[in-house]
């Protein structure tokens, strides 16, 4: 065990604690602290259940329906989504934190901010905006939402699933739009990059030089499929043993036996009396059961008298 | 456990059916008492070894997973009897023998566990085929048992499975050894410029090659540097061509028809 890995072993992780001790140790880190010094730490979720925003159905620019607290009723917008406490962050749901002065930033006057606050999942909805014709608007809450199928969002460049209100499929919430970033002064044009300098000419010749391939490819690749060289499989092989002046002899011996053994086909006189003799054993069995292993095992493949057949055959 | 033997009338009315009961029961193996005790002498040997690997690998074939290529090919076959225990009887001709724990006897008959080690004697054996002697560890029991084979070379070369068990790690390798010298001995002796030099190589063509593989390959890699514009050094280039067998080297070289009139007898 190296000391990089006995390092992290030993270490006191506080999210791998479950249950009492979880609580306990919330508590501990909390101590006596008054509410409003009070840190936002809700349990995070393990790794391996954590989803993308648009793997849970709601993004930066969605509309939600507060469901539970001080804003109960409201519509409100959402800032972010955060996968690792699967908390969203919304519009005009702060609250007021005293800040002490050694953590004052660039443009603070006061010791008491307003900080956004994280709301679960649980307390919110997914809300979409509709107008009719008069232009007035209305908003459709969805207690869930279900995604569906793939379209490729040019807005984000990328494929999204849609995204539709359970047990109403037919109503579709679409995806907001992202926020516009604005070009600075460094920035290359998207229709800069995204013009084609350069195309294929031919299929006969490799659109890269092959001394080329390995610097743009990872030859030493553990993903790459490799096979052995001459050399290689020399190195992992082991010699054989000789074999002794008698073990040569003993086998030349068994070649010529083989050699000498010759198979002829069964004349029909003896197959006859092979047959007969079969039929008056089958005919003697009462038992269907047995009669019926004994169907099933004549039709179980033989590898030995196939292969003797096949020897007959040639 | 014959408890019938002792009757004098087996075939009575009576016991006719009990004699047929113990005549099927015969028949059948799983009773032990009517089996044959046949213990097996090398039991602690064949129980502890370790397993080895028959796999034979092909050049081309996708590299095996958890494999690591050795850096040098082994100079001796595997050991399918190489004890894991008592590790010094891989190191000389013990002859399957190990320790033995005993209990000695005090006067009271209290026991006390001791070791007994097998008699091991410090010798060298002289090998025909190999035209040397051995110095080697050697068990008194092995000694004897060389003296009534005839030889060192006749005791590492039977094949019978009881000595391939008992010959251990250091004698199997003696024995590789001397099945080589006695395969080499069995190629002819030729004369060739008033010298008798045994042949090294017969190709299938018939020609029968005098010099080493090493000289022929320094041929070869003439010929292989010839056509190259860089330096091809010769060390490297052994090292890389080492898996070529001698046949393989006499082909490469009929392609750069090359006169083998200078390596060959005939």
């Amino acid at each position: 065990m190296s000391w990089t890995v006995a390092r992290h072993r030993f270490k006191r992780d506080p999210e791998k604690y479950t249950g009492v001790l979880k609580e306990y140790w919330k508590k501990k880190v909390q101590g006596t602290s008054m509410p409003t010094f009070e840190n936002f730490t809700p349990y995070k979720l393990p790794k391996h259940e954590r989803k993308t925003d648009f793997q849970v159905g709601i993004t930066q620019g969605d509309l939600v329906y507060v469901t539970e607290g001080e804003k109960k009723g409201s519509i409100a917008k959402v800032y972010m989504y955060n996968p690792e406490y699967n908390h969203v962050m919304i519009s005009d749901h702060t609250e007021q934190r005293i800040l002490p002065k050694s953590r004052w930033t660039e443009g603070t006057t006061s010791h008491v901010i307003d900080m956004p606050k994280f709301m679960p999942l649980t307390s919110i909805k997914l809300a979409g905006k509709d107008k009719d014709e008069n232009g007035k608007v209305s908003y459709v809450v969805a207690d869930e939402v279900i995604l569906k199928d793939q379209y490729y969002d040019d807005r984000y460049k990328r494929w999204l699933p849609r995204r539709f209100v359970k047990h109403h499929e037919s109503v579709e919430i679409p995806w907001p739009a992202p926020e516009e970033v604005e070009d600075g002064e460094l920035s290359t044009k998207e229709s800069a990059a995204l013009e084609k300098t350069w195309e294929f000419q031919t299929i006969g010749q490799p659109p890269v030089p092959e001394d080329a391939l390995p610097e743009l490819r990872n030859p030493y690749s553990q993903y790459k499929k490799r096979t052995l060289t001459a050399l290689q499989a020399y190195k992992l092989n082991y010699p054989d043993m000789p074999l002794t002046k008698e073990q040569k002899i003993y086998l030349a011996k068994k070649q010529e036996q083989a050699s000498a053994k010759k198979l002829t086909p069964l004349s029909d006189e003896i197959k006859e009396f092979i047959g007969s003799k079969m039929a008056d054993h089958i005919n003697k069995i009462e038992s269907e059961a047995m009669l019926a292993h004994l169907e099933g095992l004549s039709k179980v493949p033989n590898p030995d008298f196939e292969k003797n057949m096949a020897e007959l055959q040639q | 456990m014959n408890f019938l033997g002792g009757l004098r009338t087996p075939f009575s009315s009576g016991l006719n059916s009990v004699q047929s009961i113990i005549n099927t029961r015969q028949l059948s193996s799983s009773l032990p008492s009517l089996s044959r005790h046949t213990p097996d002498k090398y039991w602690k040997i064949t129980r502890y070894v370790k397993p080895i690997n028959e796999t034979v690998y092909e050049a081309g074939q996708e590299m095996p997973c958890g494999v690591k290529v050795p850096k040098e090919r082994s100079a001796y076959p595997q050991y399918e009897y190489e004890t894991l225990y008592f590790k010094r009887q891989n190191r000389g001709l013990y002859g399957g023998l190990q320790r033995r724990v005993t209990a000695s006897r005090s006067e009271y008959l209290n026991k006390t566990l001791r070791v007994q080690l097998p008699n091991i004697r410090k010798t060298k054996l002289w090998s025909e085929a190999l035209q040397k002697s051995i110095k080697t560890k050697a068990s008194t029991k092995v000694l004897k048992t060389i003296t009534r084979e005839g030889g060192l070379d006749k005791y590492l070369t039977k094949e019978k499975p009881a000595r391939v068990k008992t010959l251990g790690l250091k004698g199997w390798q003696l024995r590789y050894d001397v099945l080589k010298a006695l395969e080499d001995k069995e190629l002819p002796v030729v004369r060739k410029d008033d010298k008798t030099i045994r042949v090294k190589y017969i190709h299938p063509d018939g020609k029968q090659f005098i010099a080493s593989k090493e000289e022929l390959l320094a041929q070869l890699h003439a010929h292989v540097q010839n056509d190259s514009y860089y330096p091809i050094e010769w060390a490297k280039y052994q090292k890389e061509n080492v898996h070529l067998s001698f046949g393989d080297i006499v082909e490469q070289l009929e392609g750069y028809n090359f006169d083998f009139s200078q390596v060959t007898a005939k």
